[in-house]
């Protein structure tokens, strides 16, 4: 749960706050944005468990160098600088490793049994949903990591094209051919699923 | 605007990011381009089954799993940090004992008494009845000499 003294103040003043070591001010920027944190992540890496990794380091890293945050931008814009580095590190350091995206899936999957949602879901649904993630995590395999990262901050986390300049360090016209690329490949991969006439 | 450019600028005309004139051409293109709208479409549907795949994923993520990590791991570093801090303020006291152990060390050294290996004996003058005798001690690294007799006598 947010603390009280909390709620009221925003990323940038929270961060003031912790560079004074008021360790609970880290904890609630951390609360406010984990999920979303996540989701980036995931929609990166293509597993919660790397995810968690990659989010866990990136908080670190932010933790140790609140000093260097300037407050000249967003504190959620200097942190998904990091986060999103961190991710890109982590799917060259698979595919150095030769892990691919799907061979986590498949073996996590395995492990696991069907992931908890599906206990509540007709089995056949939770198959084609299944068989529905796997297309799309290889389709998304399928992108390099920048053109990955660009789509994954639009379409999971939202941001607006500037935004997402800012945080890539790239300029809007470079977003804009990438995200183009990335939805031209996608929309190939996912040729079956997708509504529009071909 | 060719099909490429209207792809590419569809989504900032839809935020509003555009200028008035580019976004009307945009539109234009669109209303009769059946290929650019079919994209349009295709990307959008794309976009939900890509949010639809990372939030399943995310839904299986214990609350405050990423908070309570963090916090561990954060306690961990501190903890770490604290024994060479320790160490840091301990070192003007382990610098000053070590130099006390060295200084009592070659004091001791110092006040052992030298033994004699081996010696060479020269005469050095014989003048009537006296003589100097010079006992030399050749166990040092350097020939050292330890005794001089100067007596009628001996
Ligand atoms: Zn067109």
């Amino acid at each position: 749960m947010s603390e009280e003294r909390f709620r009221e103040k925003s990323d940038e003043e929270l961060v003031r706050d912790a560079v004074r070591k008021d360790e609970e001010a880290f904890s609630e920027l951390v609360r406010r944005y984990q999920n979303r944190a996540v989701a980036v992540a995931v929609g990166i890496v293509g597993n919660r468990d790397d995810a968690l990794d990659v989010v866990q380091e990136a908080f670190l890293k932010a933790y140790r160098s609140l000093r260097n945050f300037h407050f000249d931008s967003k504190f959620y814009t200097w942190f998904y600088r990091i986060l999103v580095n961190q991710a890109i590190d982590r799917v060259r350091e698979s595919s150095r490793r030769g892990v691919s995206f799907d061979e986590t899936w498949m073996k996590e999957d395995g492990e696991a049994g069907l992931p908890r949602s599906d206990y509540r879901t007709p089995p056949d649904e939770a198959a084609e949903r299944k068989e529905m993630s796997a297309v799309i995590k290889e389709a998304i395999e399928s992108l390099p990591e920048h053109h990955r990262t660009v789509i994954v901050l639009r379409e999971i986390e939202g941001l607006r094209y500037e935004e997402i300049a800012a945080v890539m360090g790239i300029s809007i016209g470079t977003v804009m051919s990438r995200l183009h690329y990335a939805r031209e490949r996608l929309r190939e991969k996912l040729s079956g699923y997708v509504r529009g006439e071909r | 605007m060719n099909c490429r450019e209207v792809r590419e600028k569809f989504e900032l005309v839809e935020m509003g990011g555009a200028g008035h004139g580019e976004a009307e051409e945009v539109r234009r293109h669109l209303a009769s381009c059946r290929e650019c709208s079919a994209y349009v479409e295709d990307v959008k549907r794309t976009g939900e089954l890509l949010r639809q795949f990372v939030s399943e994923e995310v839904e299986k993520v214990p609350e405050n799993a990423v908070l309570s990590r963090v916090e561990a791991s954060i306690r961990e570093e501190r903890e770490k940090k604290i024994f060479p801090r320790f160490l840091t303020r301990l070192a003007p006291v382990i610098v000053g004992l070590l130099a006390l152990a060295a200084v009592m060390f070659y004091s001791s050294i110092e006040e052992k008494p030298s033994r004699v290996a081996s010696f060479d004996v020269t005469v050095e003058s014989v003048e009537a009845v006296n003589a100097t005798v010079v006992l030399v001690n050749k166990g040092e690294d350097s020939p050292k000499v330890i005794w001089i007799i100067e007596r009628e006598e001996t």
